[in-house]
């Protein structure tokens, strides 16, 4: 099932990540969002970013090799690149 | 055991109109369409549909019975219908399954309904023992079933995810609670639909035997507490929903 804009666009930043391919990353984006009882179809922006705070570190910290916190801030910013796309 | 009964499903009755009349104004200003179709619901069917087919069923005067019988069940009809697209809009907006479920609950309900009527028109009051009308009962009781399982199981699972959501600051309490009162009042009907399918089963009279009058009125007296907690929610309660973050997790 297609997720939101948001999602797809951190999917793909997250897929880029050191450790991690296309399904890796949306497997592990998805299972953060449903701790947070979110839906990838409809989560949006502000949900995601407390997700990218609270949620994906815990979820990527087994990942070998990878920054998690270099990794999350990034993905804060493409989040935020997005919602200003999606605002104009 | 008879007064009580007309007690708590009056009771049902008149809070199903006030929350249905409520919604249906409500839903001219926001032109939100759940809040039309459950207002509809909720006034259409337990609101206006079932008094009207009680008292249709007791009155004497045999044409006078059968229009009330009749607008009471094309009430009836209509509400539950609305209800069927309700949990579809609301829960499964991209679902063309769930549109097709409704279309089919609303149609087989449709069906038995329209020859219960002919049935009334034709027999009378006494038409409830034959067992054609029987028939019409469990298929209509089944739907509701159906319709009140799929309330329920939807209204819990976004009570979970909502209750998930607050744990991280998302979401808000009083509407994760408003879930789960949702869920218990599915969940409460498919209750009394189950014992109403088991004594028409058994060949009880639903209008006079014990369980099943004891299974309509408990559940239609608790559902008027929880279509005011849901709909019409006292200040009070909300504000103890929203007392703060543990409290309203502990709450909701």
């Amino acid at each position: 099932m297609a997720g939101s804009a948001f999602f797809e666009a951190i999917c793909r930043a997250l897929a880029g990540a050191d450790g991690m391919d296309r399904w890796t990353a949306r497997g592990t984006l998805q299972l953060a969002l449903m701790d947070a009882g979110l839906d990838a179809a409809t989560v949006n922006a502000t949900q995601l970013e407390v997700v990218i705070d609270r949620l994906l570190p815990r979820q990527l910290q087994s990942v070998a090799g990878m920054n998690v916190t270099r990794v999350c801030a990034h993905l804060r910013d493409v989040l935020a690149g997005a919602a200003a796309e999606d605002a104009r | 055991m008879h007064l009580f009964v007309f007690f708590c499903v009056a009771l049902y009755s008149v809070m199903s109109a006030v929350v249905g009349v409520r919604l249906v104004l409500r839903a001219r200003h926001t032109r939100g369409l759940p809040e039309l179709l459950m207002g509809v619901a909720y006034a259409s069917a337990p609101g206006f549909g079932y008094p009207l087919v009680v008292v249709g069923s007791g009155v004497v005067d045999r044409t006078v019975s059968s229009l009330l019988f009749g607008v009471g069940q094309a009430c009836i009809v209509f509400g539950v219908t609305c209800f069927l697209f309700f949990n579809g809009r609301v829960f499964r907006p991209e679902s063309r399954q769930a549109r097709v479920a409704a279309a089919l609950g609303g149609l087989a309900l449709g069906v038995s309904s329209w020859h219960r009527v002919k049935v009334h028109v034709a027999v009378g009051a006494a038409a409830i023992s034959l067992s054609s009308v029987r028939r019409d009962t469990i298929v209509t009781v089944v739907v509701l079933g159906l319709a009140y399982a799929w309330t329920a199981t939807e209204g819990w699972r976004q009570h979970r995810m909502m209750r998930r959501r607050a744990q991280i600051g998302l979401g808000d309490p009083v509407v994760a609670n408003r879930f789960l009162l949702w869920a218990i009042a599915g969940a409460l009907q498919c209750v009394s639909d189950a014992v109403i399918a088991f004594s028409v089963h058994r060949g009880d009279n639903l209008t006079a035997d014990l369980l099943p009058l004891f299974a309509t009125s408990s559940v239609g007296a608790v559902n008027s507490v929880l279509l005011v907690l849901i709909f019409m929610p006292p200040a009070a309660y909300v504000r103890w929903l929203s007392r703060g973050p543990r409290g309203a997790l502990a709450a909701v």
